[in-house]
C-alpha cells in the first residue's frame, strides 16, 4: 500500500464503446451511409486502426471517410455522447479498496475539461481522485510521461498503446485493461505485458 | 440475430427505445421502425437498420402495410406504441394475420383494451387491488368538479379539470373518462418486471414541469408503497419487461391511486435512465434472455431536467 496509482478515463475505468459506436452510426446516416458492421469497426479499432482507417476498411469512400473522422473528433466530446458511457463493473469496488491507502489520480487526454468534470461527477468518480489531470494534445504519451514522473507514480493503468509509450523509460509499472479501446492481442503486440486484475494492484 | 419492430418512431418513445437497444446490440439486434413521416424527419431513422413509412394507424390500409412490413422481414418481436397500432394489431392476430413466430412483449389482447378503453384499464386495476380513482358514467352522478380525459389518450394531451356546470345538454361524452379529481403531486413510475422470477423494478418520477404532455423536469425517488402497486398491476397484466404508469393522491384519503397505465415505457423514462436505471435495455436483455440486472444499477434520488439536443442530416 502507499502507493501513487494513476488511472486513464475512456475504456480503462468507464465504457467507451456505446458512444464511438452510436456517434458513428449518427454520422453515416447523416451522410446518407447505412453502416451495419458496428461490431466490424469496433473491432477494427481495437486492432489498432484509428477511426478513418476502419471506414476505408469498411468500404466507404475516401472523401466521406475524412468528413466523418473530422465530425467524429469535433463531436465525440460533446455532452450527448458521453451520456452512453457507464462506468465499467467492478471499478467502484477497486476503488473503494485503492482508496484508503493509496494515492490515486485520473490521468485523461479529454479536451472538454467542462464535460470531463461534469461527467466524473455524474457518474460518481470524481471524489476518488486525489487530483484529474486533463493533459494536452499535442503529444499525449510525453504529457502523460510528464505527470506520472512528477507525481512519483508506481502504477499506470489503461487501455491504449500511447498509455504504456507514457511509462517507457520510467519506474512506472503499466497495466493493461483489454475491455476498452484497445485488445489484448494488440497491447501485447506493442509491448504491454502486465494486464489488469484485482490482485496485480493490491499485492503489490 | 433477431429483427425488432418499433412503431410510432418519430416519437420520444420511440427515440429511446432505438438508441438504448442499438448501443447495447449493435449488430445482433436488426431494429426496424416505421413512421408516418419521412426518414429525413425521425431522429431514431439516424440509429436504426430499416426504416418504413406507413400510413396514419387510423387509415384503412394501416392494417395491410404494417403486416407486410411484419411478414417480409421476419419480425420477431414488435414494440407498438401508439395505441391505435396496438388494436389493429391485436385485431389483426385474432384473424390470424400475423405470424405466429412473431412476439409482443405482453397479452396483446389484453394490451388493446387498456390502451384504448381507459374503463376497462380501471377495471382490472381494480380486480388487482390496485387503486384506482372513482368513475362516473352518467351525469347526475357527477361531483361538482372532477377530471377529464380521452379513452385512448396518449401523455397528458387533452386531459383536465372540468365543472359540472360547464357540461352541455348534461350528456357524457363517450370518447372521455370522467373521474375522481386528485391532488398532486402526480407521479410516473418507471417499471421492469420479469414474471418468470415475480421480480420489479421501478424508478419514480414527480413531475415538476410538463410540455406538450411530456416531462420536462422531474424529482427522482423511491416509494416502497408504489413498489407494492407495480408489482401488482405486473402481475395482472402479465408484461414482460417495461411498463409505466402514473397516480396521484385521493383528496379524501391521501393514498396514492392509479390515473393512468401504459405497457410501454414512456418519453419520460429517459429521465430514469439518467438516474441510473435502463429500462429500455433491461426490457431487450430479458427478451433476449441475457443479464438484465446490469442495467437496474442503483436507486438514486434527485432531479433530472432536459434539453434537446440537435441531430443534423444532410440534404
Amino acid at each position: 500500500m502507499n502507493k501513487n496509482i494513476a488511472f486513464d478515463l475512456d475504456g480503462t475505468l468507464i465504457t467507451c464503446k456505446s458512444k464511438q459506436v452510436m456517434l458513428l452510426k449518427y454520422l453515416a446516416s447523416s451522410n446518407h451511409i447505412c453502416i451495419t458492421e458496428l461490431d466490424l469497426f469496433w473491432e477494427l479499432k481495437r486492432d489498432g486502426c484509428s477511426t478513418l482507417r476502419a471506414l476505408q476498411v469498411l468500404g466507404i469512400n475516401e472523401s466521406i471517410s475524412k468528413k466523418i473522422s473530422r465530425d467524429w473528433i469535433n463531436e465525440i466530446e460533446d455532452w450527448y455522447w458521453l451520456t452512453y458511457d457507464t462506468v465499467y463493473e467492478g471499478v467502484f469496488n477497486m476503488l473503494d479498496s485503492l482508496k484508503p491507502s493509496n494515492k490515486l489520480y485520473l490521468l485523461t487526454a479529454r479536451r472538454n475539461k467542462k464535460n470531463l468534470y461534469r461527467q466524473l461527477d455524474q457518474l460518481g468518480l470524481m471524489n476518488y481522485f486525489d487530483d484529474v489531470i486533463p493533459v494536452e494534445h499535442n503529444n499525449v504519451a510525453l504529457n502523460k510521461k510528464d505527470f506520472l514522473v512528477k507525481a512519483s507514480c508506481d502504477f499506470f493503468v489503461g487501455d491504449t498503446e500511447t498509455d504504456y509509450q507514457a511509462t517507457l523509460g520510467t519506474s512506472v509499472k503499466f497495466i493493461g485493461c483489454t475491455n476498452g479501446q484497445r485488445s489484448k492481442i494488440f497491447l501485447s503486440r506493442k509491448g504491454v505485458e502486465h494486464f489488469y486484475n484485482d490482485k496485480i494492484i493490491s499485492g503489490e | 440475430m433477431k429483427k425488432i419492430l418499433i412503431t410510432g418512431a418519430g416519437t420520444g418513445t420511440g427515440f429511446s427505445y432505438v438508441t438504448h437497444i442499438k448501443k447495447n446490440w449493435p449488430t445482433n439486434v436488426e431494429i426496424h421502425i416505421c413512421d408516418v413521416n419521412y426518414p429525413q424527419y425521425i431522429t431514431s431513422s439516424l440509429f436504426t437498420d430499416c426504416f418504413h413509412k406507413i400510413p396514419y394507424a387510423n387509415d384503412i390500409e394501416y392494417t395491410d402495410r404494417i403486416l407486410e412490413i411484419i411478414n417480409k422481414n421476419n419480425i420477431d418481436l414488435i414494440i407498438p406504441l401508439l395505441n391505435i397500432e396496438i388494436l389493429k394489431l391485436s385485431i389483426a392476430k385474432a384473424q390470424g394475420l400475423l405470424r405466429s413466430s412473431t412476439n409482443f412483449l405482453y397479452p396483446i389482447d389484453i394490451a388493446a383494451k387498456i390502451a384504448n378503453n381507459k374503463k376497462y384499464a380501471t377495471e382490472i386495476m381494480r380486480t388487482a387491488n390496485v387503486p384506482s380513482p372513482d368513475i362516473w358514467t352518467n351525469y347526475d352522478s357527477l361531483p361538482d368538479v372532477f377530471f377529464r380525459k380521452p379513452q385512448d389518450g396518449f401523455g397528458s394531451i387533452n386531459a383536465k379539470t372540468l365543472y359540472k356546470k360547464d357540461i352541455e345538454h348534461r350528456q357524457l361524452d363517450d370518447g372521455y373518462i370522467y373521474q375522481e379529481l386528485l391532488s398532486g403531486p402526480e407521479v410516473t413510475i418507471d417499471c421492469f418486471y420479469d414474471p418468470d422470477l415475480d421480480f420489479i423494478s421501478t424508478t419514480c418520477r414527480e413531475r415538476l414541469e410538463i410540455k406538450n404532455g411530456v416531462c420536462t423536469k422531474a424529482k427522482v425517488f423511491k416509494d416502497i408503497s408504489l413498489d407494492n402497486i407495480a408489482l401488482n398491476i405486473a402481475r395482472v397484466i402479465k408484461i414482460k419487461g417495461g411498463f409505466c404508469f402514473q397516480v396521484m393522491k385521493s383528496q379524501q384519503s391521501n393514498e396514492w391511486k392509479v390515473i393512468d397505465l401504459n405497457m410501454r415505457l414512456g418519453a419520460g423514462t429517459a429521465m430514469s435512465y439518467a438516474a441510473g436505471k435502463d429500462y429500455f435495455a433491461a426490457t431487450m436483455a430479458l427478451y433476449l434472455k441475457e443479464d438484465y440486472m446490469k442495467f437496474l444499477g442503483t436507486d438514486k434520488v434527485g432531479i433530472v431536467t432536459r434539453q434537446y439536443t440537435e441531430f443534423f442530416i444532410n440534404e
